[in-house]
């Protein structure tokens, strides 16, 4: 089943020069995502699934097959956080 | 009639110690001479920047063996003692300080101003602020705060609060440590004094006014170390920040935003706070450029 990743609601970004400060008023919790965590973030619009996320971002920084597992494992640690969430096709 | 500065005798019956917060001038009058001499280590009279301030007239008057506090004619409190009642008003000023800014953040922060710039030093309690504070104030700053700033949307503003230099931290000042031995104290836990000094019997400036900041520079102390400076970047400056900030019950995702904001705009840096001459030397080396 395809999972087409987007962001949770109740959610604010922050843009700083170097990545976004999330805040999530639910939770009151603010995290911390870098660039490469801010471009897999970005991508997560609710249109594109984890395996077009992944092979896109390892497109932008030109990467091997090999860290297809590390982009998945930042779109994990996304979800965990409950700053994305699947919505399964 | 002997007028000591910021506050004095104003009739034969009452001493009055004046206390600021952005909006409010606390008039903290007593007949009591005892309570008047511990009073006046709340004395803040900075020049606030801003609309006139309100006044709200505290009376602390003896009764029965005790102090009964009156706040604008009611009663709000009765202690013991002089050092009750100071107590007691060093908590209901703060109160009414963060009251009077209800949807800013407050940041541990000592502010500073030079040629027109702001310099936060951003720090827990112990980390070195004031004394950094009080020596960068002989090398040309201006100190405006050396606790608390409030973070309001892009605004910046410092707490209105004397410099607090505790006894022990003397020996760090031994140019200054005549003036600020001869300022009003208040005694620890430990019976060690902590003096409260206005910026002004130190030869600096004391104004008090919103407006941005330039840099910000996060204190990690070192004591008895070397001092070292290097760059931040904004979200390791953002991370350090939160760390330091208290937030509101409403409006959080505001004030993250503002603090966010805050860290992309600042040049930003991490100090490992060891010895003074070396960390100022840092200071004017990162701000020159």
């Amino acid at each position: 089943m395809a999972e087409v990743m987007m962001r949770a609601s109740g959610i604010e970004v922050h843009e700083v020069p170097d990545g976004y400060i999330v805040y999530q008023g639910a939770r009151d919790n603010v995290c911390y995502l870098n660039k490469t965590a801010a471009i897999v973030f970005e991508f997560c619009d609710g249109k594109l699934e984890a395996d077009d996320i992944v092979a896109r971002v390892a497109k932008i920084f030109d990467l091997g097959g090999s860290a297809h597992a590390e982009i998945r494992a930042c779109i994990d640690s996304l979800v965990k956080e409950g700053l994305i969430r699947s919505n399964s096709k | 009639m002997h007028r000591f500065a910021g506050q004095g005798r104003i009739d034969p019956i009452q001493f009055e110690v004046v206390a600021r917060t952005l909006d409010r001038r606390f008039r903290l009058q007593t007949p009591d001479r005892g309570v008047f001499e511990a009073v006046r280590f709340l004395d803040c009279t900075p020049d606030v920047v801003g609309p006139p301030p309100r006044d709200v007239v505290v009376s602390i008057e003896p009764f029965r063996n005790r102090f009964r506090i009156v706040e604008q004619g009611a009663g709000i409190k009765e202690v013991l003692d002089a050092r009750a009642v100071v107590e007691f008003l060093h908590m209901r000023l703060f109160a009414c300080s963060i009251d009077d800014r209800p949807q800013a953040a407050i940041m541990h922060a000592a502010s500073l101003r030079r040629d027109g710039r702001r310099l936060l030093l951003v720090g827990t309690k112990g980390a070195g602020k004031s004394t950094l504070a009080l020596r960068l104030l002989r090398a040309g700053y201006e100190i405006e705060g050396d606790e608390h700033v409030f973070i309001d949307g892009s605004s910046v503003v410092a707490r209105p609060r004397a410099c607090r230099v505790k006894e022990a931290a003397l020996p760090r000042h031994a140019d200054m440590a005549d003036i600020i031995a001869a300022a009003p104290f208040y005694r620890d836990h430990f019976n060690d004094r902590i003096f409260n000094v206005d910026p002004r019997a130190l030869g600096s400036s004391w104004r008090i006014e919103p407006g941005e900041v330039d840099y910000v520079i996060a204190l990690r102390p070192n004591h008895g170390g070397y001092s070292s400076l290097r760059a931040l970047q904004p979200s390791a400056m953002v991370q350090f920040l939160m760390s330091e900030t208290g937030w509101r019950e409403t409006g959080r995702g505001a004030s993250v935003a503002a603090v966010a904001a805050l860290a992309g705009r600042v040049k930003a840096f991490d100090l490992s706070l060891g010895d003074h001459a070396t960390a100022i030397r840092c200071i004017e080396v990162a701000t020159a450029a």
